[in-house]
């Protein structure tokens, strides 16, 4: 069964009772709430997502729960709990959606150290994937999406998760989140896709959540090699090319966007180290979004498609 | 490692030093080209090194050598005299990787 099985009320009865437990790549989040419009939002974004059975462990127990102090605040608040504690100060309830994403990213990035984690988008075809990585503001997001409008597979827009055993990367399609004016930008370039409703004044600007295409979703237990990782930077009347990076300078670029190096140590060293043996690297400065998706597209090409899927963990 | 303007002037005795790589710093390294990467797991630090310092320090780590030694070692490797300008920086060389913690005086 999947999200968007349910009906609105079910979900809403689901989520303030039991809770839902969802799969979310790697990851089971066992999730409550009894803000209506929180499970609306999240319906909306994870409707292709499944629904897991109760036997099953969660990774992460979540609640978004309604919060006191509107008075002071003068809107309604809300709170994120994970498994029992409470690592943030309260926030708005009408921004409970994005919230609830960060601080989904942030129960990953601090605690999923099975994994070597990097700030970045992840895009698959033929098997092979390129990690777009870069900081906030480099148009990786928009540069992802222009890709899946070329048939590329979503594995992430906001992390690459490394297997350091095996080296393959592992799929976690959630919601694309787009902010400001790539909203429409998005919107014109995958109009089959659909985005959510929008959440003006959030700490990050006008921000919407694009749904994960359903293929992505589907797929979301199915790994990839990483065969390019490319650093693109969006600047106006940049020449758009694909430079290539030395070995050793992507590495360190690399490193800069991982979020658990330091925690995993050696581990970490080593597993880069493939990967940036086996990839090929380039910086790819760019103006044009459709140049740039180009570019990226044409590395796939002039590469034969993997021969067997890589079998699930 | 730089064009030879900023040579560490030798302490006395220095010479007779012999520096190693310690026992407890256990390195991991990835080589590309003339890049060498090179974990330590005892600092839990990543470090950048250019030729002449990467193979300085992979053949401290094979053996301790004294600054004489290790000098007549790289020129060996390198195919170069020993009192050729990338090996006038050797005490400067040998400076930063102590500093780095990669190396120190054997106690051996």
């Amino acid at each position: 069964m999947k999200i968007g099985d349910l009906t609105p009320e079910e979900l809403h009865q689901r989520f303030s009772g039991p809770g839902v437990r969802v799969r979310i790549g790697p990851f089971l989040i066992h999730l409550y709430s009894a803000i209506r419009e929180f499970v609306a939002d999240f319906r909306f974004a994870y409707a292709d997502f499944p629904i897991c059975e109760a036997h099953e462990v969660s990774d992460f127990r979540v609640r978004v729960a309604p919060a006191g102090g509107w008075r002071l605040w003068r809107e309604k608040q809300a709170a994120f709990w994970v498994d029992g504690a409470l690592p943030f100060a309260v926030f708005p309830r009408r921004i409970a959606m994005p919230f609830a994403e960060w601080g989904l990213n942030w129960c990953i990035c601090g605690y999923a150290h099975q994994f070597l984690i990097f700030h970045s988008a992840v895009v698959e075809k033929a098997g092979r994937a390129v990690i777009l990585a870069g900081p906030p503001g480099s148009g990786k997001s928009t540069l992802c999406a222009a890709l899946l409008a070329r048939g590329w597979r979503l594995l992430s827009d906001e992390f690459a998760l490394l297997d350091p055993a095996r080296g393959c990367l592992l799929p976690i399609p959630r919601p694309v989140a787009l902010k400001g004016a790539s909203i429409r930008l998005i919107e014109e370039l995958l109009p089959h896709l659909r985005i959510g409703r929008v959440f003006p004044h959030t700490d990050k600007g006008t921000l919407a959540h694009l749904r994960p295409p359903t293929d992505a979703v589907e797929r979301q237990a199915e790994p990839a090699l990483p065969a390019w990782v490319v650093f693109p930077t969006h600047a106006e009347s940049a020449r758009t090319e694909l430079v290539p990076l030395r070995k050793a300078t992507a590495f360190l670029r690399l490193e800069t966007n991982c979020f658990n190096y330091a925690t995993l140590g050696r581990t970490a060293f080593e597993a880069m180290g493939r990967l940036i043996e086996a990839a090929e690297c380039y910086e790819l400065p760019f103006e044009h979004l459709a140049t740039a998706a180009g570019l990226v597209n044409g590395l796939a090409e002039l590469q034969p498609a993997l021969g067997c899927p890589l079998n699930v963990a | 490692m730089g064009d030879g303007v900023c040579a560490v002037r030798r302490a006395p005795g220095e010479e007779r030093i012999r520096w190693a790589v310690p026992s407890t710093n256990l390195l991991a390294w990835r080589i590309w080209d003339d890049d060498f990467l090179v974990y330590n797991t005892a600092s839990g630090q990543t470090h950048h090194l250019n030729l002449l310092a990467g193979e300085a320090l992979r053949s401290l780590e094979v053996e301790p050598a004294q600054t004489r030694e290790l000098v007549r070692r790289l020129a060996h490797e390198f195919e170069i005299a020993e009192d050729s300008p990338p090996l006038q920086m050797i005490d400067r060389l040998i400076h930063e990787l102590d500093e780095l913690g990669l190396i120190a005086p054997s106690t051996a």
